[in-house]
Order: structure tokens, then sequence, then C-alpha cells
């Protein structure tokens, strides 16, 4: 930069002497130029009075009475540009014999502007020089001055052309003066601001070269000029205009120690455009590239030590990088990092390293230099992480690429051969992961096998998570419940702090209790804190000894029946009864009924061990008939209470009382002594009596059977009734079965009709089909859960809700079985299943009447395949 | 279509300038010659008309030798130059004597001649802006006052006197040829304001106007098509486009609209065929590298990567050398295909426009004895000379930095295209062809070649552009996209 600055002194002395001797010598022809114009008398004593009055105003100014400046006030007030020129000619020629140089410049430069004859702007031109060398002149003026001549210049040339293609005499050497005057004003101008000059000055002195290379294109080559010119450019911010400049100068240059300089110059340009390339063009990029390249590789070669030697390595690579010559950039970015490791921009250029790989595609490049790279100290732990990260897409990418395209069906074959070769590598859980997503994609169902493999061999990887959950989704959407809450269940044991693991653990255990799988759900409702519904799991499950547990660690309410029940269960009935005589105090309830018919079946036991030892025993008489008439009025409370099931056992019951004592006063002992006819009619009187009993008996099991007809009861103590006592009836015959299925193998169907689900999950025909196909396979609880899914959907599935209800049968529930049915043959009345197997419940438990109802609804060959062995004898 | 376009404006002027004539017969009113001999005026007017008669070489007879009259003559001689075409000569002569001889009959006529050659013929316009920037003498014609004064506000705009400019600019009667311009250029600083609405506005005005200048109905038709096209009615535009009767340089860039606005009608064939018709040899120095980006996107659309590659290729080839030169940062001023591309940009393109012409009618008379005007020749020979340098030095002074522009544009259009190319390069060459998808023109007869066209060798082919298109057939498999040509807006 000084060696430019003293350039600029020298063009400035040289275009001093240049000025005053071209001035000499077409000054004088000039004098007959037309800027002399023909000025009326008036307007020339109107101009020159305006003059002389701005010049008083000049010289004595004090801020007052302020008079406008000549071009201001004649632009105002004349008619036109050629009145104007004439009157700023008459003006400037007056300033000047009065010295006022900068005044009279500025008229002589409107004079140019305003004038086309080439010859008079020419003198237009000459005064303003002159008037200019001997004060100041703005920067605006300046290149308009610049402008004006070389336009003048232009003109010249071309009138003054002669049929030999040369300029004439007079033209050249006006040329001439305008040159050194140009070239002189440019200097100054650069001169001027060189020191303070904002941006926008440098780019008029950058205006004012442009225009001198217009005009003067031989001159332009001057190294003087291109020194002043590329500095200007420089201070400008016009980047890689100035490298350009500097790097010809270098090349221009004979000495080492300049171009050395200049090259460094040009560096320093080039380099700048690259960091501001947000306002730089494409072609200026393209040069700042190249520049920074072809003159920064060489240079840094010797000047490795240089405080912008980091720059330059850095500014090569990311130029190689910016035009997708990866190869290079890699190369430059990897001499950046190994030269200058300290730098900041180190981060970056790994990044760009690894990003140089990705745009090849080449990833095992890209994870051989990231296992270098990833090392370095330049990068946080953020850092580190996203590079992990991008080496596994890599990776996975890499194997995507090996196995084909993506989709068919050797990709996914492909892959897992690939995995099973790099079994214990990474690789070959890439390769699982890849394929399992290509079997998800399309809807495969191996997809489970590959997934539940992944999440066995490789529980720490990544992209476990995602592969779970994918699982999840997939099996729900295939109502593959079993599965889905198998994988829920992984999903949470491994990512317990996930916020989705605490509800997927519930929607787990929730659906395993669909299942019937009461023990998962146990241990899942345990793990997740529901006390409740661990204790509703162990009383469905009917494992009492654990119930008999969990039933303390719930509300009292429900807790003192399952805890009186799973005593009862476990045999140790007298340890329930008072649990059950506090239960039956409650108000009236399905478990205070419970309860009481648990106390009165044990008073019935009671009641029956009542025996006389003699016929003399009246007490064990007495006892027998108090305890009749209790346990009879006991009894018909329960009766009267009309809790469904409980009503119908209690009628057994009181049957079973009547049968028992009429049988205790049958064969009640002979009093001893007796004769034989008197033995006759004592046996007579006893059986008399006791036939009242029977009777009574009887009755009870025939009111037993009405209310169980009438309001469709079926329990087993109605069968109990049909038998008139004879069939004992236990307690527990009617409790649901809740074991799960012994046989859980998967339907042959069911792949086939998942696929589909895949496919349109919303599908209720093609869930019933599977769900029948679960019936099938007597996995009831199963079907029950996909037939329920199909009601979620589609609340009015008729086939569903009797699809329900065949599951409800074979599972006992035969109360949920006729519930089911009736509510499909209510939408469909014709609706086989629910027809047919209702049909068989009707007739199993002897409810003719209801049984004829359907009849009409069983035409021939409405058979349906999924039938009770109920149903099976109609 | 350019020889018609020719015989137009051959008639105009004929029609013109033989009112001119025929007011000038009657001496005492309108424009026209006044001294001299009618019956010699007759006769030189008649070997105008007759194309194998050389009315330039008629010597006039010696006793109308006099300053008023060698006015006259010249003025006549103008008439001849227009008839044949010349009208930079016609301009310079009537120029001349109207500046020479202002407030004369002659001055008048000079005047009046100008104004109507300028309604019909693209005329040297910063010379006219010269001579009406000097020109003090007074007219009372509204149409010629309005030409002087138009012209003198962008002359005095140029110098930066905006104040006199906008004073002149009112002189510019509502009632002439000349008011449309003077709507033109308001459109033209709306359109800079980004009021395209207000610039609509005025090219409607315009358009709607009987008085309006060949020169600017056709501008005003082309640009009001350009503001239709950037406002997404593409049909609209090619329409517009259509019915236009461009000067050469304007139908390259033309054309290329009338491309884009195809592609965005998504008729890739007509796009093509349009393409086509811009690389043919009618258009080789006007060609732009635009052509190219726009194949390389319909290559895209119908998945034709195997287009788009070779069309990369070719761009490559077509601009190595300028790339080489970019590349090594040379001068750009030293590659002439850059410098060649400069000059197409549309005000330096005028100007070089203008030179060809220029050189073109000084060959035409250059050897021509042409004894009606004395000295003529030498006038005309000087005067063409000062011009061309003239325009020479305007395009001078903005060519380094048109050419700046051009090469940062060629750079980024070789990003755009390297960024497509990169594209289809991920892609196979040929994908399964959909055979129920025919680009064929209707009533062309399908070949099972991949890719016909109708060659242009010709400049008859205006008209017919329509007809031109080139028959592809789409590689998109079906899963993709393919891009189905529309009809729509036919």
């Amino acid at each position: 930069m000084i060696r430019a600055i003293i350039f600029s002194f020298i063009l400035v002395l040289f275009c001093s002497w240049k000025i005053t001797a071209a001035a000499e010598s077409a000054g004088t022809k000039s004098a007959t130029g037309s800027v002399a114009e023909t000025v009326t008398d008036e307007a020339s004593t109107q101009a020159i009075a305006y003059a002389d009055k701005y010049a008083a105003y000049l010289k004595t100014s004090d801020g007052a009475g302020a008079v406008e400046s000549p071009v201001e006030y004649f632009k105002k007030n004349l008619e036109s540009p050629q009145a104007y020129r004439r009157s700023m000619a008459k003006i400037a020629e007056r300033l000047g014999t009065k010295s006022l140089w900068a005044s009279a410049a500025e008229a002589w430069l409107e004079v140019l502007v305003a004038t086309s004859d080439a010859n008079a702007r020419f003198e237009a031109a000459l005064k303003w020089s002159e008037a200019v060398r001997k004060s100041k002149a703005s920067m605006k003026d300046r290149l308009r001055f610049v402008e004006q001549a070389v336009m003048t210049v232009q003109e010249l040339r071309g009138r003054g052309s002669r049929g030999d293609g040369k300029i004439g005499k007079k033209e050249a050497t006006q040329i001439e003066y305008l040159e050194v005057a140009v070239r002189d004003t440019v200097t100054r101008m650069q001169q001027s601001v060189r020191d303070k000059g904002q941006i926008e000055d440098f780019a008029s002195v950058v205006r004012g070269y442009e225009f001198y290379q217009i005009g003067f294109p031989q001159q332009s080559e001057n190294s003087k000029i291109q020194v002043n010119r590329a500095e200007s450019l420089f201070r400008a911010q016009e980047w890689s205009r100035a490298g350009l400049e500097f790097e010809s100068l270098s090349a221009a240059s004979k000495s080492a120690e300049k171009k050395a300089e200049f090259r460094e110059s040009a560096i320093q340009a080039y380099v700048k455009a690259l960091n501001d390339s947000d306002n730089a063009t494409p072609l200026a990029l393209v040069r700042a590239r190249r520049g920074v390249r072809e003159v920064g590789t060489s240079w840094l070669a010797k000047n490795l030590r240089h405080p912008a030697a980091a720059s330059t390595a850095y500014n090569i690579g990311q130029s190689w990088y910016e035009d997708r010559a990866y190869p290079q950039a890699i190369k430059a970015f990897n001499f950046f990092l190994e030269k200058f490791n300290k730098d900041s921009r180190c981060r970056d250029a790994i990044f760009m390293i690894i990003n140089s790989y990705s745009q090849k595609e080449d990833f095992r490049g890209l994870i051989r230099a990231s296992k270098k790279l990833v090392k370095l100290p330049a990068l946080s732990d953020d850092d580190q992480k996203a590079i992990r990260e991008l080496m596994r897409r890599a990776q996975l990418k890499d194997v995507q690429t090996i196995a084909g395209a993506f989709g068919t069906k050797e990709y996914a074959a492909n892959l897992l051969e690939l995995a099973s070769k790099h079994k214990d590598s990474s690789l070959g859980a890439t390769a699982l992961y890849e394929a399992f997503t290509s079997m998800n994609s399309k809807h495969e169902p191996e997809m489970f096998e590959v997934g539940e493999s992944l999440l066995d061999k490789f529980p720490n990887a990544a992209y476990t998570k995602n592969v779970a959950g994918s699982m999840v989704k997939a099996a729900l959407l295939t109502a593959d419940f079993e599965r889905a809450a198998k994988y829920m269940t992984i999903y949470s044991s491994r990512y317990p702090t996930d916020p989705e693991s605490s509800a997927l653990r519930k929607n787990a255990a929730q659906i395993s209790e669909w299942l019937g799988d009461f023990k998962e759900a146990t241990r899942l409702y345990r793990n997740l804190g529901d006390v409740e519904s661990v204790a509703r799991c162990d009383f469905l499950a009917g494992d009492w000894k654990l119930l008999e547990g969990s039933s303390t660690k719930i509300n009292p309410a429900l807790g003192l029946y399952y805890y009186a029940l799973s005593l009862w269960r476990q045999g140790r009935q007298a340890e329930a009864l008072p649990r059950l005589k506090q239960l039956s105090t409650r108000p009236e309830s399905e478990h205070s009924a419970h309860a009481r018919f648990l106390l009165a079946q044990r008073a019935l036991d009671d009641f029956r061990a009542i025996q006389m030892k003699d016929a003399n025993d009246q007490s064990a008489l007495v006892a027998k008939v108090k305890s009749f008439q209790a346990l009879s009025k006991e009894l018909n409370d329960i009766v009267r209470i009309g809790a469904g099931k409980w009503t119908i056992a209690a009628l057994y019951l009181l049957g079973q009382t009547n049968l028992d004592l009429g049988r205790f006063i049958a064969t009640s002992p002979i009093p001893l002594g007796l004769q034989p006819n008197e033995v006759k009619v004592y046996r007579r009187a006893l059986a008399k009596q006791a036939k009242e009993y029977g009777v009574a008996s009887t009755q009870n099991f025939k009111l037993c059977l009405e209310t169980a007809e009438k309001f469709e009861v079926f329990t087993r103590y109605a069968k109990g009734c049909r038998m008139r006592g004879k069939l004992e009836v236990k307690e527990e015959s009617d409790t649901i079965i809740a074991a799960p299925e012994k046989n859980n193998s998967t339907p042959k169907t069911a792949a086939e009709l998942r696929k589909k689900l895949y496919e349109s999950p919303g599908d209720t025909k093609t869930l019933t089909y599977l769900a029948a196909a679960y019936v099938q396979e007597r996995q009831y609880w199963t079907a029950t859960a996909i037939y329920n899914r199909a009601l979620e959907l589609d609340p009015r599935n008729a086939e569903a809700m009797a699809g329900v209800g065949i599951s409800r049968l074979f599972l006992n529930d035969l109360e949920g079985a006729a519930l089911m049915f009736k509510k499909a043959l209510a939408i469909a009345p014709n609706e086989p299943t629910a027809a047919w197997n209702l049909a068989g419940l009707y007739r199993e438990f002897g409810f003719a009447s209801h049984s004829k109802e359907l009849a009409s609804k069983r035409p021939k060959g409405s058979r349906p395949v999924l039938l009770h062995p109920m149903a099976e004898k109609l | 279509m350019w020889s018609r376009f020719a015989l137009c404006v051959v008639a105009s002027l004929l029609v013109q300038l033989s009112a001119m004539a025929e007011s000038g017969s009657h001496r005492e009113d309108g424009p026209g010659p006044k001294v001299l001999n009618s019956e010699f005026v007759a006769k030189f007017r008649d070997a105008i008309s007759r194309k194998d008669a050389k009315a330039l070489e008629m010597a006039p007879e010696e006793s109308i030798a006099t300053q008023p009259a060698a006015y006259e003559l010249r003025l006549l001689a103008a008439e001849a130059f227009a008839h044949a075409g010349n009208s930079l000569a016609a301009q310079m002569i009537t120029m001349d004597v109207a500046s020479r001889v202002p407030g004369t009959s002659q001055g008048a006529w000079a005047l009046a001649a100008l104004d109507q050659l300028a309604q019909s013929s693209d005329l040297d316009e910063s010379a006219l802006e010269d001579m009406a920037y000097e020109f003090e003498g007074s007219v009372s014609r509204p149409s010629e006052k309005a030409m002087l004064a138009w012209y003198r506000s962008r002359a005095y705009a140029r110098r930066g006197f905006e104040t006199w400019a906008t004073k002149a600019l009112t002189l510019v009667g509502k009632d002439t040829r000349w008011y449309a311009d003077r709507l033109f250029d308001e459109a033209t600083d709306a359109l800079v304001d980004d009021n395209a609405d207000a610039a609509n506005t005025f090219y409607a005005e315009i358009l709607k106007s009987k008085s309006v200048r060949a020169p600017t109905r056709e501008m005003t038709a082309l640009n009001r098509a350009r503001l239709v096209f950037e406002r997404g009615n593409y049909a609209e535009s090619v329409n517009i486009a259509r019915t236009l009767d461009l000067p050469l340089r304007e139908r390259a860039r033309a054309l290329i609209e009338m491309a884009w606005s195809r592609f965005y009608l998504k008729q890739y064939g007509k796009a093509l065929g349009i393409l086509k018709v811009v690389d043919s040899a009618f258009f080789e120095s006007l060609r732009s590298p635009e052509a190219d980006l726009l194949r390389m996107l319909i290559g895209r659309e119908l998945c034709r990567y195997d287009l788009m590659k070779k069309t990369a290729t070719e761009f490559r080839e077509r601009y190595a050398k300028t790339f080489k030169h970019i590349d090594s940062r040379r001068r750009l001023d030293r590659d002439e295909q850059l410098k060649q591309m400069a000059l197409q940009t549309r005000h330096l393109q005028k100007r070089a426009t203008l030179i060809h012409r220029y050189r073109t009618e000084r060959r035409s008379f250059a050897e021509d004895d042409l004894a009606i005007s004395k000295g003529l020749r030498e006038f005309l020979l000087r005067s063409f000379a000062v011009r061309e340098r003239r325009l020479e030095a305007e395009i001078a002074r903005s060519l380094p930095r048109e050419i700046e522009d051009v090469a940062s544009q060629l750079v980024d259009l070789r990003q755009q295209i390297s960024v497509l190319e990169a594209a289809a390069l991920n892609k196979p060459t040929s994908a399964r062809v959909i055979d129920d998808v025919d680009y064929g023109f209707e009533s062309t007869s399908y070949t099972k070649f991949d890719q016909t066209y109708w060659p242009v060798d010709n400049e008859s082919w205006w008209d017919e552009l329509d007809a031109y298109q080139v028959l592809m057939q789409p590689h998109c498999a079906d899963e993709t996209t393919p891009a189905k040509e529309s009809d729509a807006n036919e």
C-alpha cells in the first residue's frame, strides 16, 4: 500500500507538469473555440451582475444576506440549457477574473455538461482544469468532469478521424491534454480520500478509473495507474476486481519483491471476497475462488508462517468445496488441519471434509475420515455426537448401496445376509436395521422377527427405540395385540424415562388383561403401582392365594369382598365367615348378595349336619327346626332382594333346604319299644309331615326355573333346580374361565389377514375374519380383543357382537354371551352366529319359550361355522 | 416475414411522402418544396416510384442552384433514400436541413419529413436528441413541435437537467403521436417503481390510441406481453407475442419468453420447438444461453435425463472458450463471445444494430453518383462516420459493466445447469417408456424417433411458430411424475 501512495504522488506531479504543457499548446488554439457563444447584451449584463453579486457575497460573507450560487440561481430562472450554458460561461469567466476559482470551476463544469460541440466542450474542460488547479473541487464534481471529459475525448476522436483512420493534429493535441487532465483528476480523487475516505468515496474513484480506462484504454495499462486502481478497488470493497488487478500487477512486475507484495494483496482481496460472498456476484465468486487457489497455493508453499497463511489455506479448501470439487477440497482442508490445527476454523474444515465425502457419496471414505477427525480437539461434545450420527447415517447409506434397489425383494434378503455375515459388528446392526426398515415399508410380517432380533442382539443401538416404536405401531394396526403388548413392554422397560413409556406400560397391561393373560397383566400393573388392577386381575385369574394378599392393599369397599372370597375359595370358610357377615350387612349389592348367599350355603351345610341320635334326641330336632326357620328366612330375604343369579341360587338352596328337612323328618329314628303296627303308623305320620316339605321343595325348584327363564338368568343353579336337587351345584361353577388358552399357535390365515390389515387397518371385515380364525383355534380371549377392535371402529357391527358372544360363551361367561347375542340380533335379526348360539344356550337351560322365538331366525342352511357345543344339538 | 415487414414500412413511407409531395406541389400550404420547379419535383418523385429509375442520379437544372433550392433537393433526396429503405440517410439529411435553416419553409419541410419518418421507422434516437437539444428555431405544427419537445426532454434528462426535461415533456401534445412515447416512458418509470398495475394502464392507453408510432406500438405490445407473463398468464402472453411484428433483435428475446410460457403451460413439445427455432442459424448471433437452462428443465419434467446430459454437454462445449477465459481471470472484453452477448442486452443491442444499419446503408450508396445534390455523398459519409463513432463511444462506455453482468449471468447459468446435470447423472439414462403419452403434433405424422423437429432455414416462420414442436417421449416411470402435456388455453 505504501508503494501505491508513492506512485500517486509521482503521478500527481507528473500530471501537473503535463497539464501546463498541454494547456499551452491546446489552449491557445481553443481561444477561438465555440464556448464564446453570442450572448445578448441583456443576458450578458445579467450574468455578469449576478457573478459580481455572488463574488461580493463570497468575499465578505459573514453568513448574512445569502446569495444563491449561480448554478442554482440560473437553473431556476432560465428557460433552457442553451441560455444557461451561455450565462454560465459568462459567469465563469467573470468569477475567474476575481480569482474565485472554485466557483468558476463549478460554472465551467456546467458549461461542459450543457454543451454539445466538441471544441466548445474541450474549452470548458480546459477552463475547469485551470480553475481546479488553483482551488478545490468536490468528489462528485471531479467524477462528473472525468465522465464529461471522456465523452469529449470520444467526440473528438469521432470528429477528428480522417480517412486513413488517424486523428487530426488538433484533435490529437486536445485528446492528449484531456488524457493528462483526466488522469490528474482521478489521481487527485484517490489521493484526497486515501486517509479518511469512505467506501462510497473509493467507489467514485473506481468509477473515475473506469471512465479513464474507457477514454484511454492504452494508457490504463500503465502500472502506476493500475496500482492506484487496485488500491481503490480494494478500499471500495470490490474485492475480486481488486484481486484481479493485484494479480495482474504481480504477473507484470519484474521485481521479485514487488511480485510477492502484489501477490499477497491479491490473496488478501480474494479471501475478502470469499468472506463477503453474500455480496458477491457469481462472477466475482468464480474469480475469487480460482484466484485464491491459483495465487494462494504457490504463495502458501513458501509462506506457511505468514499471519495470513491459515486464512489462505482455509479459503483454498473452501473455494474447492464451493466449486464442488470435493476431492481437492478434502485434500486442501486436510492440509489446513495438519498445518493450522489450532485455528478456530478447524471445526468448519472438519465438517466440510465430511460433507465433501457425503456429496461424493463416498460413505466408506466418510466413515474412515470421521473416525480420525472426531478425535480432534477442535470439536465440542455436541460436534462429536453429530459426527457419530453422520457416520451412522453413512454406514446406513453404504449398506443401502450394497443391498440394491430399496423395496425390492432382494433388498431385504441381501441385507439379512449381510447382517448374518457381520453379526457382532455395527455394520451387521445397520444392515439388520435397514432390512427391518425395508420390510416395514413393505408391510412384511417378517419384520417382527427381524425387529425382535435387532432388539435382542443390539439392545443399545441408537435405533432400537425407533424399531420398538415401529413394531408397536405395526402390531396395533394388524390387531396383533399379543405382540403389541410385548413390544410396548420392551419399549417401556428399555426407555423407562421416555415420556411415552408410562402410557405404553399401561396399555400393555390393559391389553394383557384383555387377552386373559392376568399373570402378565398383574406384573405390569404391579410395576405401575396400580393395586386395584392387580387385585382385579388376581380375582379374574382365580388366584385366591395372591388375591388374599393383594385385596388388603385396595379400597376396603372392594378389598373386603375379595379378601372374604379368597379365604372362602381356599377352603378357609371359618376365617371367611366374619368377613362375609360384615359384607352381608352392607346395603344391597351384588357383593352383599353373594356374601349372604355364601353364609346361607354355610348355614345349609350346618343345617344338613344336624341329625337326631335317637328318637329321644329332642334337642337335635329343635335345633333342626330352628335352623330351618332361620335358613328359610335368610334365603327368602335373598330372593326378595332380586339380585339376578343370587335369587336363582337362593331359590335352589331353599329347595335343597326343604328337601333336606323332608328327608330329615322321613328318616328320623323310631322310638324304641314301639309295636310293629305302631311303627307303621309312626312312619306314616312322618311321611305325611315330610311330604309337605317335599312339596315345598318342588315349588321352590319350580319358582327357581320360572324366574330363571323369565329373567333369562343363565346360571348352573338353574340346572340344579331342573334336577330338583339331585344335582349338587357348586358356587364357583359359574366362574368365567380365566386361564389363558393353552393353544396359542397363530391361525394359519392370520398372516395374510394381517397383511391386509396393514394396508387398511380400518377394515372391520378383515378384523372379524381374523377374530373368527382365533375362535376356531380356541383362543377366545384374543378373539374377543380383535372383535372389540372391530366394534371400536364400527360400534354397530352385528357380526363382531356375535363374535364376542361366542367367545364369551366358550369362556363360560353365559350372561355376557347372551347379552352380546341379543345386541347383535337387535341390529341384524338374522345374524346366524348370534341366533344359533343363543338358541343353544336357551336349550341348555330349558328356556323353551325363548328357544321357539328364535326358530324363525335359524333357517336351513344358515348354520354358522362358529358354534358352541350347546348349539350343536340344534 | 421480414420482406413483408419491409414492404409495410415502405408502403407506409410512400403514402406519407406522397402526401408531403402533394402538399409541396401546391406551394402555398403545408411543408414541401417551395422553390423547386414543380415539373422537376414531379419527375423526380415519379422516378422514385419506378423501381428501375435512379432518382438520386438525376442532376437538377443549373438555374435552380440557389441555397433554398439546394436544401429542397436534399430533402427530395431524403425522400428517395426513405423509399429505398435507407431511413438513416433520410434522417441525417432532414436533421441537417432542419438545423441549418430553422424558421424557413425548407426547415419546416425537413422537420415534417423527419417527423413522418420517425412515425414508422426505427431511427437513430440519440442523433435526434442531439439535434433537438441544439435546435432553437420556432415550430408551429403540433406534431413536429411535440417531436422536438419529446427528444429535447430526453436530451435534457440525459444531461441531468431534470426541471427543463419535465417542462419540455409538457409540450408533447396529447393529440400527437409523440404522446404515446411519453406514456411509454411513464410506463417504464412505473415498472422501475415496481408498479406493474400503473404500467399496464399506460400500455393499455397506448394500445387504445390510434395515434401511435409503429415502433412504439410494437414495443408497447411486447412489454404488455411481458407483464402478462410476469402475472402468470402464459397463454395470453404467447397469444400477444404471436401477433407482434417485432424487429429481429426483439424476436430472439421474445422467442425465449414464449418458450418459457409454453414451459409453464406444460406444453413441453411446443417449448422445445421454439427453442429449436432459437437454435437456428437465423438467430445464431442472438442466441441466449438461457435456452439451455430451459431445455434442461424441460428434460427434467419429462424425465429425459439423456436430453439433460446432452444439453449440459453442449452448453459446456458451446461456451468452453468463454468459461476458460472467465476462469482464467482474463480481461472479459477480450472474449468475443462475451462481447457479443453483452451487445445483445437491450440498450446496447439497439446501438449495435444502428451501427450495422449505418454500415449497410453506407455501402448501398457509397459508389452511387448522388447527382441530385452536390456534396451529398460526402455529407452522408461524414455524418455516418461521426454517428458510428458516437454510437461506438456510447457502447464503449457501457460495455465493461455490461460484460461483467453477462459473464456473471453465464457463470450463474453454468452453476444452475451443473446442479440440474448432477441430479440427472443420478438417474438412469432411460427409464421405462410410457407408450400412451405422445408429445407429437396432431397434424404431423408421428415418427418412431425419439426426437424430431421442423428445420428452420428462413425467416418466414413467425406466424407458423406454433407448428414447430419437438416430438418428445417422456421417460417418467408411472410412480414418479408423468409430465403430461397440457393443451389448456389453446
